[in-house]
Order: structure tokens, then sequence, then C-alpha cells
């Protein structure tokens, strides 16, 4: 199988379903001429033309909107916002539109439309654009939230997105666009609410969505060292959340850690972990561990940005809490 | 006046009366009925400012063209057609409502009339209209969205930004700013650096038009030039001054106002005014004008017993119409 | 087409209005938006907007007077019009639903609230009380509920605060909280902290998680200690294989075996260090001459196709000591200690069926744990004179208790004796059997020990060591060498209860009655 970039991963997407359907079209800041911000659009606007790769002035708001707008009259927009932070300008486009509109009208209204870009830190970047706003999206029914961690899954869960009949948000990020991965030739799609197990295990369950996929999946070979065998499971979908994978696999392995990004403060960790504490009750052997980013501000400074996130340390610190393994 | 009047066959001046009638009694109902406690929650009433609707919406193909409006927003609904049973069932919150009870009187909702809402976020639909439009021009559909809002929405930073995406991309869209001068209980005077909302067009480059919103076949006139305007893909801006009668929604006490000033504005009633006027070129007879009212009245009571019978939503009903 | 005007909310919160007056006379016609009349409302006084063109017929409701919303307030239509059909069915009886206002009075006073049962009497735990209204009822019965929770039926909700109003009035009322005897309360079934996997995996198991010592965090018992504690006394190799090769015959000669204990070992390697490492032992020893011990245990015998071990004597005599100074029958308790099984104290009585004799006169499981959670250490004299007798078997010490002592003779305690030792051997002793001693009794003469010191069972405060019988030469009161039956006694007390003094006279009593036993029946 051919290898692309997540980046390419997702182009690869849009070029597909751009040309499968007149209604899909592109629109956001500098997804035209720039070829993307992050170039995730590159050659889009060559290939299809500025009706349907649409270079908007900075109005998150404006541009959210009007893409609603575009969905409820019968196009498939594909809004890409600069980054998840630039779209809390726009909340209310999706809050209380397009994730209402379907209800409010009782049904007679559709709004197929996805938003994405990317979320989460990346590097030096500061307070204003290193926050994992996932969460936010996700406590929102009307939603679907997708956050794919492979260039495989970002293509066929991008090409589920832009087919699906409800608003779909997507986080990427800007560290992974350059990751690689293989992405079979034959068109295909990744179900929005299937999570994918990375890894198997069968003595704890160590949980997780996005970037921080492969510090974990680095966290679980260093405990294989240390004769920990742990299972990880890739959530791919925030909303809806796969409950029956996360469950099947606590319930084998009875230990659970979650790992999130984002804030601890009703946050996507926190919702998985409730979920595994009233699911998988009886059959844990220690309260759920949440590694998740600090609850702080993001700090300029490499080091202690560094010790905001998650780490291969704290994950194999909360493994060693949850077996009460202090040799870990 | 006499050629005013001339310009339309005489169906069409009874059909607009007729529209802006229904929405008077359908008003005058749902305030009584929310007074009594069969309609609850956030109720703003379009009472006073029929001819704004009337005239506007008179004005479109709905076969093409689309409405967005915002909260106050029964009136735009009967003037695209909706039935007032399936409105006054949803201001009951019942199943046969138009949005099946999920809605209520902030989202009234009739694709098939092409109203697409009905927005409680005070400008939030603003974009969404322009989204509308965009789709229309995307698909070659000919169509023109009118997008309403009040003199309160006018202020929000969602005008700015869809005024120039409208401009920039030659969207056909008429925004209407309804301006009933009190956006809840602060006058519009007292917020607005401009005394004349559509002065503002000319800083999209966009055209500004000011009507009567009280006269109704003024605001027909205008809007119907700035919808052929649209549909060669140049949006604009209108302002129509009118005033409502009731508080900014059921639960306003209206303190900030005074009696006389409404009394003022009641003296000038867009009906009253369009009935004399039909009147005095004989359009109208004294008769005809009773019956219609009659067989208006009698209408919005088989919307009221429509509503009155009709089914709760089963509980089922909590998780539907959600997700695709 | 005539109508009725009706009361509408002019308020939000608004269930009444009072026409304060009235704008417009009868007969006089009115348009859409004129002001029929003032209301005067929850909140304010505001205008009534009339909703359509039409005439005032009849006014029904005159200034002064109240109607709830949705009381008719006055008849419409057009002049001439014969609207009597309408008035019909509000009769005197409707029409009294409008009631003058007095203003003098509260508001909350001229409202009548539709007698509900939540005004009805509730009485709980037997007390009456008078009739409330709905929410203090509730309020009160949720402090009721808060203060007492033992004295609540078993079905009641344990958070009535949040339920609505209604919901007290579901729960047993007068007639059946009246048959309902205030119960001493019973002790809540205490659990060791233990993660849900190991309460799992121990009830599938059949093992009493009590028993089994918690690994985890503040003593949490886990999956690994069920797993462990299942092996039992079969010692077992830490990690077996995990990660490291196995080691070659030859390293198995030079590296020491790391063997895990059993859970029983850890359990008493626990609670012994405790004790002795809190409890400040010190030890009085009194040697005894035992032959009026044999022979009465010999004539005892004589006449009995068993034999009564002479441990039930030991036991009975000890016990009529005790009895003499029950200020050695004590539990020092301190917080957080402890308790005084192997798993602590829990609710072995309460939980047992096999555990009649728990209650009568004792302090209750209740009072001590309610008393050891207080912040400082307190002394518990105990009523019940409960002893225990140290067995040593292949896997561990363990000791069973006769309880009630004083009140049994010696043979009902040999029988006794039997029966738990018996179990003991088989590993089938309950908790309530091994647990709650006031006092024990450890002997190693049939070891061929002579004398030896022993460590307090806490929370007890005392234990007695005893030796052999063994035949030795003695001194007379006239200087007489004989050889005599002794018997070494070796008390072992803790001082934080008992000082010096205080268990050497225990001891002297003791020592007396067991060389003249017929001390013990005076």
């Amino acid at each position: 199988m051919p290898e692309l970039t997540y980046r390419e991963a997702l182009n690869r997407a849009m070029d597909e379903e751009m040309a499968r359907d007149e209604k899909v079209f592109l629109i956001g800041e500098e997804v035209g001429e720039y070829d993307g911000a992050y170039k995730v659009s590159r050659g889009l606007l060559a290939k299809y033309g500025p009706k349907r790769v649409r270079d908007t002035p900075i109005s998150e708001l404006g541009f959210t909107g009007l893409g609603v707008g575009a969905a409820i009259a019968g196009l498939r927009p594909v809004v890409e916002w600069m980054t998840h932070n630039f779209a809390l300008l726009a909340v209310d486009q999706v809050v209380n539109n397009a994730a209402k509109l379907r209800q409010m009208s009782g049904g007679q209204i559709s709004v197929p439309i996805v938003f994405r870009g990317p979320n989460g830190p990346a590097e030096f970047l500061a307070a204003q654009h290193s926050q994992s706003l996932g969460g936010f999206w996700m406590h929102v029914p009307g939603l679907k939230v997708v956050a794919p961690a492979t260039p495989s899954d970002a293509y066929g869960l991008l090409k589920s997105a832009i087919r699906d009949d409800n608003p779909v948000v997507m986080l990427e990020a800007e560290l992974m666009y350059p990751w690689k991965g293989e992405v079979s030739e034959q068109e295909f799609l990744v179900p929005i609410g299937k999570a994918r197990i990375a890894r198997e295990g069968e003595d704890v369950t160590l949980i997780t969505y996005s970037k921080p996929i492969r510090m974990v999946e680095e966290a679980a070979e260093r405990l294989a060292e240390k004769g920990v065998r742990a299972e990880v499971i890739d959530l791919r979908s925030l909303r809806p959340l796969d409950e029956e994978t996360v469950v099947h696999s606590v319930r084998k392995t009875g230990r659970c850690v979650v790992i999130d990004e984002a804030w601890p403060m009703a946050s996507p960790g926190v919702t998985v972990a409730q979920l595994v504490n009233s699911r998988c009750f009886d059959v844990l052997d220690a309260p759920v561990e949440l590694v998740s980013g600090e609850d702080v501000p993001m700090p300029y400074n490499h080091t202690l940005e560094l010790a905001a996130q998650p780490s291969v340390e704290k994950v194999i610190a909360a493994v060693g809490r949850v077996l009460y393994r202090e040799d870990l | 006046m006499k050629t005013e009047l001339a310009q339309y066959r005489k169906e069409e001046l009874l059909r607009i009366l007729t529209i802006m009638q229904t929405i008077r009694a359908f008003e005058e109902k749902a305030g009584m009925m929310y007074g009594l406690r069969k309609i609850g929650g956030f109720c703003h009433l379009y009472t006073g400012q029929e001819a704004v609707a009337a005239g506007a919406i008179f004005s479109l193909d709905l076969s093409k063209d689309y409405v967005v409006t915002a909260y106050r927003d029964h009136g735009h609904a009967i003037a695209c057609g909706m039935d007032p049973k399936k409105a006054m069932a949803e201001l009951f919150g019942k199943v046969t409502g138009c949005s099946h009870g999920k809605g209520g009187s902030m989202h009234l909702f009739d694709l098939e009339h092409h109203f697409m809402g009905g927005n409680g976020i005070v400008g939030a639909q603003i974009p969404v209209a322009a989204g509308v439009a965009f789709a229309q021009q995307y698909q070659g559909t000919g169509g023109v969205t009118l997008c309403f809002f009040g003199d309160g929405a006018f202020h929000q930073g969602s005008v700015h930004e869809t005024f120039n995406l409208a401009k920039i991309w030659n969207l056909p869209i008429v925004f209407i700013i309804e301006n009933n001068q009190w956006g809840m209980g602060t006058n519009w005077k007292k917020v607005s650096a401009v005394d004349d909302f559509s002065a503002t067009a000319g800083a999209y480059g966009m055209k500004g038009y000011s009507c009567d919103g009280l006269d109704v076949l003024e605001v027909r006139a205008t809007i119907e030039k700035a919808v052929s305007e649209a549909r060669l893909g140049r949006p604009s801006v209108v302002e129509a001054r009118t005033y409502r009668y009731k508080g900014h929604s059921m639960s306003d006490p209206q303190k900030y106002r005074t009696r006389e000033e409404i009394d003022e504005y009641r003296k000038r009633d867009a009906i009253q005014s369009f009935v004399t006027k039909l009147t005095g070129e004989k359009i109208l007879s004294e008769e005809e004008w009773k019956d219609m009212i009659q067989r208006i009245s009698a209408q919005i009571e088989e919307a009221v017993a429509f509503a009155e019978e009709s089914p709760e939503p089963a509980l089922s009903e909590l998780y539907t119409d959600i997700y695709a | 087409m005539a109508e009725l005007l009706r009361m509408i909310a002019l308020s939000p919160t608004m269930s009444e209005g009072r026409i304060s007056k009235w704008k417009i006379n009868e007969g006089t016609e009115f348009s859409s938006g004129d002001v029929l009349c003032e209301v005067e409302t929850d909140k304010a006084s505001m205008d009534y907007e009339a909703p359509q063109s039409a005439s005032l017929l009849k006014i029904l409701l005159q200034a002064g007077e109240t109607a709830n919303v949705g009381d008719p307030i006055a008849v419409i239509g057009q002049k001439g019009e014969d609207y009597a059909p309408l008035l019909k069915g509000i009769g005197p009886e409707e029409g009294s639903a409008s009631k003058v206002h007095e203003p003098e009075r509260p508001a909350e006073n001229v409202k009548q609230e539709p007698p509900s049962a939540a005004t009805q009497p509730i009485e709980v735990g037997g007390s009456q009380r008078s009739p409330k209204p709905a929410a203090e009822a509730t309020a009160q019965l949720s402090q009721q509920l808060t203060a007492e929770p033992a004295a609540q039926p078993a079905q009641r909700s344990p958070k009535p605060a949040v339920e609505p109003a209604a919901q007290p009035l579901q729960q047993p009322a007068a007639k059946d909280a009246k048959s309902l005897p205030r119960k001493t309360p019973q002790a809540p079934a205490r659990l060791p902290p233990s993660s849900p996997l190991a309460r799992k995996l121990a009830l599938e198991k059949g093992i009493d998680i009590r028993l089994v010592p918690g690994s985890g965090p503040g003593g949490r018992v886990i999956e690994h200690d069920i797993l462990e504690f299942e092996k039992g006394m079969k010692g077992t190799v830490l990690f077996p294989g995990a990660g490291t090769a196995e080691p070659a015959p030859s390293e198995l000669r030079r590296e020491p075996a790391i063997i895990q204990p059993s859970m029983k070992r850890l359990v008493i390697a626990r609670r012994l260090s405790e004790s002795f490492f809190t409890a400040p032992h010190y030890y009085l020893k009194k040697k005894i001459r035992a032959e009026a011990l044999l022979a009465l245990r010999a004539t005892a015998n004589a006449a009995r196709p068993t034999k009564l071990s002479f441990n039930a004597f030991l036991v009975k005599i000890v016990a009529e000591a005790l009895v003499r100074h029950p200020e050695i029958n004590v539990y020092w308790r301190t917080p957080g200690a402890t308790g005084a099984g192997i798993a602590g104290v829990g609710a072995a009585g309460a939980a047992a069926p096999g555990a009649a004799k728990e209650t009568a006169g004792r302090p209750t499981a209740m009072s001590s744990s309610t008393v050891a959670s207080a912040l400082h250490p307190v002394l518990e004299q105990r009523h019940s004179i409960d002893i225990g007798l140290a067995v040593a078997l292949p896997d561990g010490l363990i000791t069973p208790v006769v309880r009630d002592c004083n009140l049994k003779s010696v043979s009902e305690i040999d029988a006794e004796l039997v029966q738990l030792i018996e179990k003991a051997r088989a590993g089938r002793l309950a908790p309530q059997e091994y647990e709650g001693a006031g006092f024990t009794i450890s002997s190693l003469g049939s070891f061929g020990i002579d004398e030896f010191t022993a460590i307090i069972n806490p929370p007890g405060s005392a234990i007695l060591a005893v030796g052999a019988i063994v035949k030795e030469p003695v001194v007379d009161d006239g200087d007489i060498i004989s050889v005599a039956q002794t018997l070494s006694l070796t008390l072992g007390c803790d001082h934080r209860s008992i000082d010096g003094a205080v268990g050497a006279v225990f001891l002297a009593d003791l020592a007396a009655m067991l060389e003249n036993p017929a001390m013990a029946l005076v």
C-alpha cells in the first residue's frame, strides 16, 4: 500500500468527494490561492476553480454561518477553520444553528456540513493557539465529532463526514499533518462512531484519540518491556462514542487509563472515564486514571509547554497506579 | 394615490390585506392564549409590524426564493403561507405543529414554503441567510433570499461580516432591517451611531433603501425593486421603519415607553390605513372588510381549536429529529 | 359572537389578578389594543389590553375583586347580543371563586391551597407532628431522615431532599411508622476498601473479603490480593516467570527463594507488629502450684466418658477472675487501628445468624465504631467475658473465642473449644468465631515450654501465657522442700490501659483461684 501523509490523505479525500459530488465545496481562509494554511487543500483551486474552492475574508462567524446556510439550502460545504482556536468566533453558528436546525424544525431541515481544521497544541504557539477544544463540540447533541489519528483514518473519516447528512466537526492537528501511514489505493470509508484497537493487550486499556496516539503507543511499547500488555484504543470518533469497544476492552483488562491532551475539566477524557466507571464498575480493579493536559493555559516556554501535556512518563505512571505496580 | 393602487389587481390588494389581517388576528389570539398559559416561554408578537412581512414577502416567488428571519417570526411564517393551524399548534407545543412542538414560537420552519426560520439568537440568522443565497447562486436557481432582522440585531458583528461576504460574492440577497424602534427595552437611537441604517449599505458598496414600514404598498414596491436587483447579483439593504404594539415578548411590562407613544402609532395602524385607502378607492366595501375579519377570525379560532385538540408529542419524540 | 373575556397572566408568575379599575363602562365599544382595565398582579399594575375590537357587554368582575388566571371577568361582543347562555355555569359557585381582596392579609394566607396529602400530619419514627405545609414537612422529614438513618425502614429512599414534595407522602406516614419499633441501630455491613473487581472475584470464589488483607492504597483489597488469598497457605513465588528467565538449578542453591507469604501470614504479621510496636507491653510472672486444679479435673473427668480439657478449666477460672477484675477486660481503641478480629471489627454479629448471643448487654459494634471514629483513643469497658484461646496451626496462629465464659459451665466451654479448634484446623472458622476476644490465653505447655511472653491480641489489653506443668522442688511455708506440680503464668499487659499494680492484683487473684479453685465459686 502506498504511504501518504495525513495532509495528503485529507487532500485526497476532499478531491475525490468534490469530483464525485458537485454539491461539495471547500470554503475558508487561505484555502484557495494559498493552497491552505497547512497545505491541506493544495491543488484543489487549480482543479475545481474559485466557485468550489472559496477563499474567504477573515470572518469565522460569517463564513461558518454562510456554510450552514448553504447546507440547509442543499449544498455540502466543507468549512476549513485555520485552527479550532479561531472557530471560537463561530461557536454560535455551530452550536446554535448547525446542531439545532434539524431538531428545531421538527426534522424538516438537514445540515450536511463538515467543519475541519487543526486542533490541540503544536509547539511554541502559546495560550491562544494551543488548545484542545474537542470537548466544546463533543458537548453538543446534533453534532458529530471525529478525530482521526492516522492518514488512513483521516482519509476514510473525512469522506464519511462529507457524505453524512449531519454536521460533523473534524479535529486534526498541525503536528499530525506530516505523519505518514499506509492508505489503501482502493477507495474506502471509515464509519463514524467506530473506535480502532491500535494494539491488543490483556492487562490494561489505554484510551486516547487524535495526536496523543503515537505517544500512547510508545508508552505501551515500554510497558511491554516490563511485562505489561497494554491494549490501546484510538477512539477516532468522540460523538457518537463507540461505547461497546471501550467497554469490551475494559471488561477484559479491568484497568483503564484515559489519555486526553485537553484540559481535565468537563473534557472528552472525563466523559470516557465516566462511561467506563458506569459500565465497567464491577470489573475495575482500580479507579480509572485520566492523563490530561495540565489545567493551565499553555505557556510559550518549551519546557513548560511539554510539562503541560500528557507524556509517556505520565502514562506509565498512571498505568503503575492502576496495576498497583510501583516498579513501573 | 389612484396610480399607486392602479398597479395592482384587486385580488392582489385583497390578498395583501388578508395576509396582514391574518397575522394580526393570529397574534392577538396568540397573546390571549399566552395569557391563558396555553403558550409558554418566549413569545414575541408581530402586532403592528404586519405591513413589513406582508409587503416584502408578497414580492417573492417562493418557488425559488427563500425567507430567513429571527424570533419574531409568526408574521413571516404566515406571509410565506404557513397554515395558521400548524403555527398555532407549534406555539402550543403540539406534535401537529410545524416543528412537531420542538421549536415553539421562536422556531417556526416551513421548508415547503421556503421559510427557513425562526432563529432565536439575535443576528445569528444573518450569515445563514447569506449561505442560502450562496446556494441559490451556486446552483443557479435564480432565487433570492430575504433576510429579516431588527434594529437590535443590526449592531451584531455578524451584520458586518455578512454584508461584506454578500457584496464580495454578489449574493442574491436582500437584507431587511425591520426597525420597530425598540431593541427589547432600548430605543434604537440610543444605541445606533447612524440615524438611517440603510445608509450603511454604501460602506459595503451596496444600495440602501428606506421605506415606511407602516405602508404596505411602499414596502412592497421597495422590496420588489431590491429583489429584482438581487436577482442580478446586486445585494442591498432596506430599512423599514415600523412599530411594535406589544412588548418585546409577553413578559415585557413596557415601562420604557409611554402609552401615548403606542397610541400615536396605533392611529397610523398599517392595516387600518390600508383599509381606508382601499375603501376610499372603492376597492373594498365596509361589508367586505367585516366579512374578511369574520372569516379570518373563524380561521384563527379553528387554528386554536386544532392546537387545543392536537396531541402532545410522545416521549419517544425526545430523541427524534436530532440526527439524520 | 359574544364571548367571555378571561383573566390572563400579565406577568410570567401571575396566578391571579385584582381589577383595580375598569377603564371603560359596560356598553362601550373598544378597539383592539385599548386598555379595558387595570389589573394588579403579583408584581405591578398592568394594563389589560383589548384582544380585539368589540363592545363591553357585561362586567363580571368588579373593581377590587380578584380572579384566577382563566376566570371570566367580562362579556364582550357586539351591542345588543344575547349573552345570557354564556353566563350559564357561572353561578354563585363560580362567582365565589373570585373573592374580595383583603389587603391587610398577606397573599399567601389568602390563597387557599387545595387540601393535599402534604398537609396531613406526618409521623416519623412514631413522633406526632402537627400539620405543616408540604415544603416544610419535606424539609423536616429530610432532616429527620438525615439525623436518624437507622430508624428508617429499609425501603425508604435515602435522599428525600431531592425528591419532589409529594414523595414523602408515599413513604410510610402515620400508620406504618407507628408500627415500626425504634430499633437499636445496627452496624452497617462494613467492608474493607476494595476494588469492584476484587469484590466480584471474592463473591465468585466464596471468599469473605474481610479476611483478605489489602495491598492497595489505604489497604484497598485488589484483584491480586484475592488471587493470592485463594492460594492460601501455599506460598508462591512472586510473579513467576514474569520478565525474567527461569533460574538455573545452581542459581537456586545460591539465591534465597523469594516467597510470597500467605495472606494469613501477612495478617498475623501486620496485627502482631501493630500490637507489639504500638502497645507498651510489660510482663508479670507468677509460678503457681497446679495440684488442686489437676485434682479437680481428675475428679470431674472420672465420671465422664469424654475428658474435659485442662484448657476448659483454665478458661473458666480466668473468666471468674475477669468478673472480679473488669479493669482487665478493656479495649484500648485507637482511631484507625485494626479492630478486634483478623480483619477488623466487622459486622460479624449483625451479619451472621449463628451469632445470636452477640447482643445482650454488650457494647455493640455500632457504639464501638462510633467511639473509634473519635479523634482520640478511648478505653472501652467490655461487659461480656469473651476469651480467646490461641491455637497453633500449620499455616499460622488463630484465636477462636469462647463467648460469655462466665455464664457457661466448664463442660460447655470444653465442648465449644473442641468444636472451635476442629473448625480452626479445617480452616472453616467464621469471623465471628475468632473476632472480639476481650482477653486471650496462649499455652505452649504442650510443647514443653516452661514459660514465655506473648504479644497482646488487639484491641484487648492483656494476654496470659501459660507454660507446661512441671514437677519441681518447692519450699513451703515451713521451709520443707517437696516435689510439686507447678505452672508458670506470664501476664502480658498493655500499659496504656492497665497499670502494673492493677495487673499485679489481677494476676495474684487469678493465681490464688487456680491454686484453690473453690475460690472461684465464692
